[in-house]
């Protein structure tokens, strides 16, 4: 059971990590660089 | 509806930090020219009302010369924000000052935000206000942004000119700027053209103005006639004949009169010893024509030096043993304690920490660096390394304006890319885009921290330095080329404004340290997160999803052993630095974090081993530099890829872009282990 849980979630995250990421892209987004200066508004609060 | 507030000014003078303060934000500030080339938004925090704050990139004027400042005026006209704050220069108001008539000839409200009071009070120099306020007409308060001083002031004195005054629609200054025969022309233009004009015009006097000055802008906005062109004409001719000079450059001195008899009314500047400021006897050193590029070479060094030696290198131990040993021990022994299961225990200790683990081993070692850059870049020193660049650049026929852009590109290549949108001309934005991914960006750094960690120990500050240096050179050598072949053009001037130099606040340092360092982590838990779990996913099933004992007969171990040939004459055809290769387009740092679960970094077995020793029987010093420098130069991640198709709009742009890098990264990597081998290195 714990193996479908924690494997679960390892493995949704991912889908929904990758998914985000195409999406942000698609949209103009860097995907955030993780450089932080003001272009790619991975800074914006 | 909130109030809207938008913050202009020259570029440099403080806006971002202004804005920051306001808005409790930590966007990136540099003390360079053209920080800021989108607005940002950003709700005020120090006053109670709602207020959004809008950041607007810096500009010398509001004709429309450059993207930043089309961007700029195009939002004060539509978007009509209650109030303009503009942010002036203490330091230099005279030229400022030429922004805040044109904002004032707009007929906004203004507020000018005299900032960097307490530079001006330490050059002994005195500023009257009053004399100020009452030649302008608009309120004028006294900032020192970066410590916060005068802002709330400032915010309150917005207000209350939000809530009190309406924008007038022409400026009573008008006939003050300009002689007299240019307000009749004015007139003339409101009264007879612009009533006859078809579209609907919000700003009469203004307009008349623009069209007097011929902006082409504006014409194109209102539909202008050509019967209402000729009209118009008239009056720029007679104009002409009276002062001998073009239409512009009258309206312009007008305006250039105006702002230094202000100054010189209000401004009552100390006596100086020398006529050379501070900043001006540091730039006869730093920028001598002899000494410039030593001078920065030597500092890069001396950076690289903290960098890679005892300083950062004692972390690497630290971390190292903190992810891999204790982290990976501590979650197995749970694991297994839970009775989970073979293959989600190496998941989670093999792929996801020892992919993970890999790269944040470096981190701090990339804060320290960052730490050093950010106080070469806002000492006002990287301003001058791009001016110095310039005069090389320009004798091998490139224009110094791409070197910014490059210079971004040390940190990451997607602001950098981006950034290129301050050139105009077409062919050199292309060109400086193509040139941009050669720059060593951060992500590169645990590439490089890892093999020179294992093959030169006892090099690896000059080893890192000269993959920078290489970057630098094939960038320029790429310059040269492409300028004589397929971007062929004249070299477009670069005129740069050099910031006076400033002593950096500790708390922007720690800013720009953390935030940098920040994003490494959060890429780890992102991007670099799902692309360990697809590596260990690929490595660990074969084609029929059944587990493999070696993951060479895996899925990943296919790909791998399938493009590795392309590698082998570059010293490195084995199949995990195929794939290693192949998932750094993901991200560079994915790189080393799949090196790190290829070689069973954290299975914290007793056949585990660290990933130096295991890189160490795959790698010789001369293939890890050629992996080092096709690592630098190949093909840029996926977030400057998506970048670079969007600035280029081009498919084809963006794939010659992404061909070339890399033929050129085979190509030097080639030359790399080749030539190395014939001269005996191994």
């Amino acid at each position: 059971m714990i193996n479908w849980i924690i494997g679960g979630i390892i493995f949704g995250a991912t889908v929904l990590i990758i998914v985000r990421s195409i999406s942000r892209m698609k949209k103009g987004e860097s995907g955030c660089c993780g450089c932080t200066q003001s272009k790619c508004n991975c800074a914006v609060k | 509806m909130p109030l809207k507030f938008a913050l202009v000014g020259n570029p440099n003078c403080g806006k971002t930090t202004l804005f920051n303060e306001i808005t409790g934000s930590t966007q990136y500030v540099g003390n360079w020219p053209g920080v800021t080339i989108e607005k940002r938004e950003g709700k005020a925090k120090k006053i109670q009302e709602d207020v959004l704050i809008i950041d607007l990139p810096g500009i010398y004027s509001l004709s429309p010369y450059s993207m930043e400042e089309i961007i700029a005026r195009d939002y004060i006209i539509n978007e009509m924000p209650d109030v303009v704050i503009n942010i002036v220069d203490g330091t230099n108001i005279e030229r400022n000052f030429y922004l805040t008539i044109q904002l004032i000839e707009l007929g906004v409200n203004v507020v000018v935000a005299l900032n960097m009071m307490d530079a001006v009070e330490a050059k002994g120099d005195k500023i009257d206000l009053k004399i100020l306020e009452g030649s302008l007409k608009v309120p004028v308060v006294p900032i020192t942004a970066s410590k916060g001083k005068g802002v709330t002031e400032l915010l309150e004195k917005a207000l209350n000119v939000a809530q009190t005054a309406a924008a007038a629609g022409g400026s009573p200054l008008l006939q003050e700027i300009h002689n007299e025969s240019i307000v009749a022309s004015i007139e003339e233009i409101e009264n007879r053209i612009i009533p006859t004009l078809e579209s609907k015009v919000q700003n009469p006097r203004w307009t008349s103005l623009k069209l007097l000055e011929g902006d082409e802008k504006v014409q194109e906005a209102l539909k202008v006639s050509v019967e209402s062109l000729n009209q118009i004409k008239v009056y720029q001719e007679d104009l002409e004949k009276k002062f001998d000079m073009d239409i512009e450059t009258i309206v312009a001195d007008s305006r250039y009169r105006f702002t230094t008899d202000v100054t010189r009314k209000a401004v009552k500047k100390k006596a100086q010893a020398s006529d050379l400021t501070i900043s001006d006897k540091i730039d006869k050193v730093v920028t001598n024509r002899v000494l410039a590029i030593p001078l920065f070479l030597a500092m890069m060094f001396g950076i690289f030096s903290v960098t890679f030696g005892t300083v950062g290198s004692s972390t690497i131990d630290f971390v190292d043993g903190l992810v891999n040993d204790t982290i990976a021990t501590f979650v197995l022994s749970l694991l297994e304690g839970a009775g989970a299961a073979v293959w989600l225990q190496d998941l989670i200790v093999g792929g996801i920490i020892g992919g993970l683990g890999s790269m944040l081993v470096f981190v701090p070692q990339i804060m320290i660096l960052f730490f050093f850059l950010a106080i070469l870049e806002d000492t006002g020193y990287m301003a001058r390394a791009a001016f110095v660049m310039d005069r090389l650049l320009r004798k091998l026929g490139l224009s110094g304006k791409s070197f910014i852009p490059m210079l971004i590109g040390f940190g990451c290549t997607v602001p950098a890319v981006m950034s290129t949108r301050t050139l105009e001309n077409e062919k050199d934005r292309r060109l400086t885009i193509m040139l941009v991914p050669f720059m060593s960006c951060g992500a590169r750094l645990p590439v490089y921290a890892l093999y020179t960690a294992a093959f030169f120990a006892n090099n690896q500050t000059m080893v890192v330095f000269s993959l920078y240096l290489l970057g630098i050179a094939v960038a320029v050598l790429s310059g040269v080329f492409l300028k004589k072949t397929i971007l062929k053009g004249e070299v477009a001037p670069f005129v740069m404004e050099l910031p006076p130099y400033r002593i950096p606040t500790f708390k922007g340092l720690m800013i720009h340290m953390w935030d940098r360092g920040k994003g490494f982590v959060k890429k780890a838990g992102t991007i670099i997160f799902a692309a360990a779990v697809v590596i260990w996913f690929l490595q660990y099933f074969n084609f029929s999803f059944q587990a493999v004992s070696e993951p060479a007969d895996s899925i990943l171990g296919a790909i791998g052993n399938a493009i590795a040939p392309v590698f082998a004459p570059l010293g490195f055809g084995d199949w995990q630095s195929a794939v290693a290769l192949l998932t750094g387009f993901i991200a560079k740092e994915a790189v080393v974090s799949t090196m790190g679960i290829l070689h069973g970094v954290a299975e914290a077995t007793e056949s585990s081993t660290d990933l130096i020793t295991a890189l160490r029987t795959v790698f010789t010093p001369l293939t890890a530099y050629a992996f080092m420098a096709f690592s630098l130069l190949y093909l840029p991640c996926m977030a400057a890829f998506a970048t670079i198709k969007r600035e280029m709009n081009s498919w084809k742009w963006t794939l010659i872009t992404v061909g070339y890098s890399t033929g050129i990264a085979w190509v030097v990597a080639f030359l790399i282990f080749q030539g190395g081998k014939m001269m005996g290195f191994n």
